[in-house]
């Protein structure tokens, strides 16, 4: 009895999401026949429903990366610079900014700390690059069925029926990955019963190219600059609170919401308006207990999810993905370069997620004294120019 | 062809004789053959995704193997046969010692399971022109006198596009320690002289046996005992004492 044929594929990404998209860049313009696929099409627009309202702070280290594929001079046109990263915090009894500290690119070299870009607009011109890439095929509306990972090649069944054959698979499918899963690779979750609502708001004051995080309790409330919007400033917010918090914020008419959402911020920009629909996400920290199998590797929330503190999520899967790249650049999936990976990447992840799962719950703290305690820390440890410069540093993932 | 089998290169009498000895305890999860009892399910588990994989059937079916024929050799009594002739393979299950087949068939027949088992020897099978989509040979190799040949003979009996899926055991100091100390000396679960060491096949030796039949190596894989849960999982890594490969024609 034949079996049916089976399509041999040098990279196979399972993920469409822009970690995916990237990868699949990122190998196609190598040279590698890629095939990314995704159970659900991109959304390219932002009044779709549906559209992904958060915004992505590509950090220095990984614009290397997007230049090298070809994808940067797509969207430096569209980036707004990162000069400065101001923490405040309004932790006192009154909801107001007692401490402010600014943390200036300028102290650790010539550039801004990254390039912010709303994750909807990502998506349209990495799916616009891969277009004019002849290497690499991107299939939406299929997802896998299983996969069988063979020391000659990742096995997988796709939910079309076709079936294929990968020198290297990379799972960038998500915080609930179908690839580990099928694997049967575990992953290791803290939740903090938060959620994180995003959104746009434009405002009265210019934001001068600085992101502001406002620590209260709850969660850090964060303003990204954004280019004007109808003449106006504009920023992404993203809003940490505990879930029963999100819920009652999301249900408010539209002006109970408007006063709340300039309590919380604490006046840093003047009056803010909210200008987008607002998306929900819910804020875990999760690591696999691999990031290999055999011609497979995790990357980015397949391996690692954190909160959106710091601009580190995509970051760290663009530092996954360079290094990846780099290992299999000669013969992909080969096993001494996934054990590489492997020794590389995983430890690097936990160290930030345990450095960024102390942070939320600092900036969680409900009771004043801890609170207290939190401006206190912050006051001193800025105070100290090379622990600040450090911080700064170790922030961009330098060493 | 009753002398070629006799003078095959695979059969050794006295192997032979030590394993028809043993017949009547196969089906015993608590007896001799304890240790391939417990791994059995794991064993089982890999070669039908392997099958499942190559021939794209759905492994949640019920019947994902049927319309394969697939050959066991060495079959003893039937303890892969049987799962594999349920998960609806065409089974021929082949094993040069009489008394395994007696025991096999038995076996089968009370549980309603159509095998054909047949006390014979896999060169016999092949110079009959005997042809399968899959080959099993598991803790087979090990024993035979002519590794070699025995690979090539397993070549021959495949179509194109079929699968050989060997298991065996490695020759490390710690094979040694687990196979013969720990299964023979200490736990007893396998008498003395079951195994010999010096005929332990690495797993470079046996994909270079595999390659040198014409066949393509497509996977090695560990398979590693507990002894605190005796449980055993699949490694990739670990090929140290327990291993499976699969190669394609």
């Amino acid at each position: 009895m034949p079996a049916p044929a089976i399509e041999d594929v040098d990279i196979l990404v399972s993920g469409g999401g822009i970690a995916g998209l990237i990868a699949a860049a990122a190998f196609g313009a190598e040279g590698f026949s890629t095939l990314c696929i995704d159970p659900a099409p991109p959304v390219t627009d932002e009044s779709d429903e549906g559209a992904d309202l958060r915004t992505t702070a590509i950090l220095a280290p990984s614009v290397v990366l997007l230049q090298r594929i070809g994808l940067w001079d797509r969207l430096a046109p569209h980036a707004t610079p990162l000069q400065v990263m101001r923490i405040v915090d309004a932790g006192g009894a009154e909801p107001r900014a007692r401490l402010t500290r600014d943390f200036d690119a300028a102290e650790i070299g010539d550039q801004p700390f990254g390039w912010n870009l709303p994750n909807w607009l990502l998506r349209r011109e990495i799916v616009a690059r891969l277009e004019s890439l002849q290497s690499v095929r991107f299939h939406a509306g299929i997802g896998t069925v299983s996969v069988l990972t063979r020391d000659e090649g990742a096995i997988v069944t796709l939910s079309d029926g076709r079936r294929l054959r990968a020198r290297l698979l990379i799972g960038a499918d998500g915080r609930d990955s179908p690839v580990r899963q099928a694997l049967g690779i575990g992953a290791r979750r803290l939740r903090y019963g938060q959620k994180a609502l995003a959104f746009a708001v434009t405002h009265e004051f210019p934001h001068n190219n600085v992101s502001t995080e406002v620590h209260r309790s709850g969660g850090p409330f964060t303003l990204v600059p954004l280019p004007d919007r109808e003449g106006r400033p504009c920023s992404a917010v993203v809003w940490m609170e505990n879930g029963r918090e999100t819920a009652r914020l999301r249900a408010l008419p539209p002006e109970g919401f408007e006063a709340e959402l300039n309590a919380r911020s604490a006046g840093v920009l003047g009056h803010l308006r909210q200008a987008t629909r607002l998306t929900e996400w819910p804020i875990i920290s999760q690591i696999a207990d691999r990031f290999t199998a055999p011609r497979t590797a995790l990357i980015a929330e397949a391996a690692h999810v954190v909160p959106p503190i710091g601009a580190q999520g995509l970051n760290m899967s663009l530092a996954d993905l360079a290094l990846l790249v780099e290992l299999n650049r000669s013969d992909p999936g080969n096993a001494a370069a996934l054990a590489r990976y492997e020794r590389a990447r995983r430890p690097e992840a936990l160290a930030r997620l345990l450095g960024i799962d102390v942070l939320n719950r600092a900036s969680q703290a409900g009771l004043r004294p801890l609170r207290d305690l939190r401006a206190a820390a912050l006051g001193g440890l800025y105070g100290i120019a090379p622990v600040r410069r450090l911080m700064m540093r170790a922030g961009l993932g330098l060493h | 062809m009753t002398s070629m089998s006799q003078t095959s290169a695979s059969v050794d009498q006295a192997e032979i004789a030590k394993f028809e000895a043993m017949a009547a305890e196969w089906w015993d999860p608590n007896g001799k053959f304890r240790p391939l009892h417990l791994m059995n399910p794991l064993r089982l588990d890999y070669i039908a995704a392997q099958i499942t994989a190559e021939f794209g059937r759905d492994g949640k079916a019920r019947m994902p193997l049927a319309g394969l024929r697939l050959l066991d050799i060495g079959c003893g009594g039937g303890l892969v046969a049987e799962p594999m002739a349920r998960l609806g393979a065409d089974v021929t299950g082949a094993d040069a010692a009489a008394g395994n087949i007696a025991v096999a068939r038995l076996h089968a027949e009370a549980q309603g399971i159509a095998i054909d088992y047949r006390a014979t020897t896999a060169e016999a099978l092949a110079d009959m022109g005997e042809r399968f989509d899959v080959v099993l040979a598991l803790e087979i190799i090990e024993h035979v006198s002519n590794p070699a040949g025995f690979v090539a003979t397993c070549q021959s009996l495949l179509k194109p596009g079929g699968l050989l899926i060997l298991s065996t055991l490695n020759r490390t100091a710690r094979s040694f320690a687990a196979a013969i100390i720990g299964a023979e000396w200490v736990m007893r679960w396998l008498p003395r002289g079951t195994h010999d060491w010096r005929r332990f096949i690495t797993p470079d030796e046996l994909a270079g046996l595999v390659k040198g039949a014409g066949l393509q190596v497509a996977d090695r894989r560990g398979m590693v005992f507990n002894p605190l849960t005796f449980g055993w999982r699949l490694s990739d890594r670990d090929l140290s004492v327990n291993y499976l490969l699969t190669a394609r024609r």
